[in-house]
């Protein structure tokens, strides 16, 4: 039972007492277990629990903290959450106000920079296929890196050593602390800027993990990979492995490896051109050589050792012809011939001489020289004259008479 | 800035005799291309020579003047510090 001088609060002050006394009792204080039921809000705050085997307590980041937080909270991440304790007086329930977390066994920075790989591999900004290719002789180097470095003045000194030709810039930026990474783009920046830059070499000295930073910073990474000409890193020692080296085109383990890799070496340029230059000679006379030995074999060919074979061998073959020609000439000529004396004999043959020889005479009248072809032409003791083959012969008609007569 | 010179000059320059001391050394080729080629050759030789000895080493550190940037020629001596 309740007795009359106990105190009834109402569930406001109650609920009033416990915060004041949750909220003075636990000021500030840091509290380590397992992220789970994640949850960043579209308003920009994040809500999550922490959790252990026995329990689980409410964290809130805040946007005005969360935007400083290097890494995004994942479910199952084990951290330290450093805050106050805070009850909500509508709701009755009460939450760790967080103000700094830390990831616990995994450093921050090293979390941090795996999720930003990881976002902007898959964004492909890492691939190979958009890496620019260094030029193998530039002219003009513009370096971004601190004045007071370690790596310019371990760059100049590989420049001085390997080209006197190759004109160095430098840029004087940033390279660590807050802010360092927009220094080192507004170099990007110039330098994209300018026409005669053939190549960009950016990069500092060994350092811290922290130390480093900047060059795992997105806005810079996002720089190096979206500059126009190609960029060589070199940022800290070997091990070191930073985002900008992934993006971009070439990444040195170190600034000096960098200047070597970038500054051409002149004196290697040379014994270049020497060693073209030696072949090329050497080339050129054994080719000559071989032309000469092409010569001696064409010159000592017949043609070229008698020459007049090649007349004699000419008229050779006019005298063939001519005597071939001759030959032919000959035969034809015969045949000619003999067809002539055919022809002639055959003509021989229709002359009247020729009849005359086989017994018959012309009979002519005398001395008129007619020839009788009828009696009727001829009378007794007319003339005539008969001619013969060998001669002709003068006679009286004594009479005449017609061919039935005659039978 | 001044500088004709041009990385593309060096390039091209050691690429074109590279090509033309293969093409001579494969033996390929005329006697009047072979002269061409050699003729060619000490030509780039030349003016590589003179490419090379037209040295002019400047070293320039970029400062703000009048709200511009301008190169100046840069002091070694105080570069070094362990950054």
């Amino acid at each position: 039972m309740q007795s009359p001088d106990e105190k009834i609060y109402t569930v406001t002050a109650l609920t009033r007492l416990i915060k004041y006394t949750l909220e003075e009792s636990f000021p500030s204080i840091w509290v380590e277990g397992e992220i789970s039921n994640y949850i960043h809000h579209s308003s920009g705050h994040r809500y999550l629990s922490l959790k252990d085997e026995n329990a689980t307590i409410k964290l809130t980041i805040w946007r005005s903290v969360g935007q400083y937080l290097k890494f995004e909270p994942e479910d199952g991440m084990k951290v330290r959450a450093f805050g106050d304790i805070s009850l909500y007086e509508k709701g009755g329930n009460y939450q760790l106000n967080v103000k700094k977390l830390i990831p616990v066994g995994v450093g921050e920075l090293e979390i941090a920079f795996r999720q930003l790989y990881e976002k902007l591999s898959a964004e492909g900004l890492f691939d190979l296929s958009r890496k620019k290719p260094i030029p193998l002789y530039p002219m003009k180097v513009g370096i971004i890196t601190s004045p007071t470095g370690a790596a310019i003045r371990d760059i100049i000194q590989i420049a001085r050593r390997r080209n006197d030709l190759v004109q160095l810039i430098l840029y004087p930026a940033q390279v660590q602390g807050k802010g360092a990474e927009l220094s080192i783009i507004a170099g990007i920046d110039y330098f994209n800027q300018r026409e005669d830059i053939d190549v960009i070499i950016a990069g500092r000295g060994g350092g811290s993990l922290e130390d480093l930073w900047v060059f795992n910073e997105e806005a810079l990474v996002r720089a190096i990979a979206g500059s126009r000409k190609p960029i060589a890193t070199g940022i800290g020692h070997e091990v070191d492995t930073t985002l900008s080296d992934l993006a971009s085109d070439l990444r040195a383990p170190t600034p000096s490896a960098a200047a070597e890799l970038v500054i051409w070496d002149k004196q290697a340029y040379i014994s270049g051109l020497h060693e073209y230059l030696e072949r090329l000679s050497h080339g050129f006379s054994s080719l000559l050589e071989v032309k000469k030995g092409g010569l001696n074999l064409l010159i000592s060919r017949p043609i070229f050792r008698c020459p007049e074979n090649i007349i004699l061998s000419r008229v050779q073959y006019l005298d063939n012809l001519e005597r071939r020609f001759a030959t032919v000439g000959k035969i034809l000529f015969e045949k000619q011939k003999n067809g002539l004396s055919l022809a002639l004999s055959r003509l021989e043959s229709l002359s009247p001489l020729a009849i005359l020889k086989r017994g018959y005479a012309v009979v002519k009248s005398f001395p008129a020289g007619l020839t009788v072809k009828s009696i009727s032409a001829i009378s007794k003791d007319d003339m005539i004259e008969a001619l013969l083959s060998d001669g002709s012969l003068l006679a009286r008609v004594e009479s005449t008479s017609n061919n039935k007569e005659m039978k | 800035m001044t500088s004709k010179k041009n990385n593309k000059d060096f390039e091209s320059a050691l690429s074109r005799l590279e090509e033309i001391t293969d093409k001579l050394e494969s033996g390929e080729v005329t006697l009047e291309e072979s002269i061409e080629f050699y003729t060619e050759g000490m030509e780039i030789a030349a003016f590589c020579a003179k490419m090379l000895t037209e040295a002019e080493k400047k070293i320039t550190i970029l400062k703000e003047m009048n709200g511009k940037l301008a190169e100046v020629p840069i002091d070694e001596h105080k570069g070094g510090e362990n950054q």
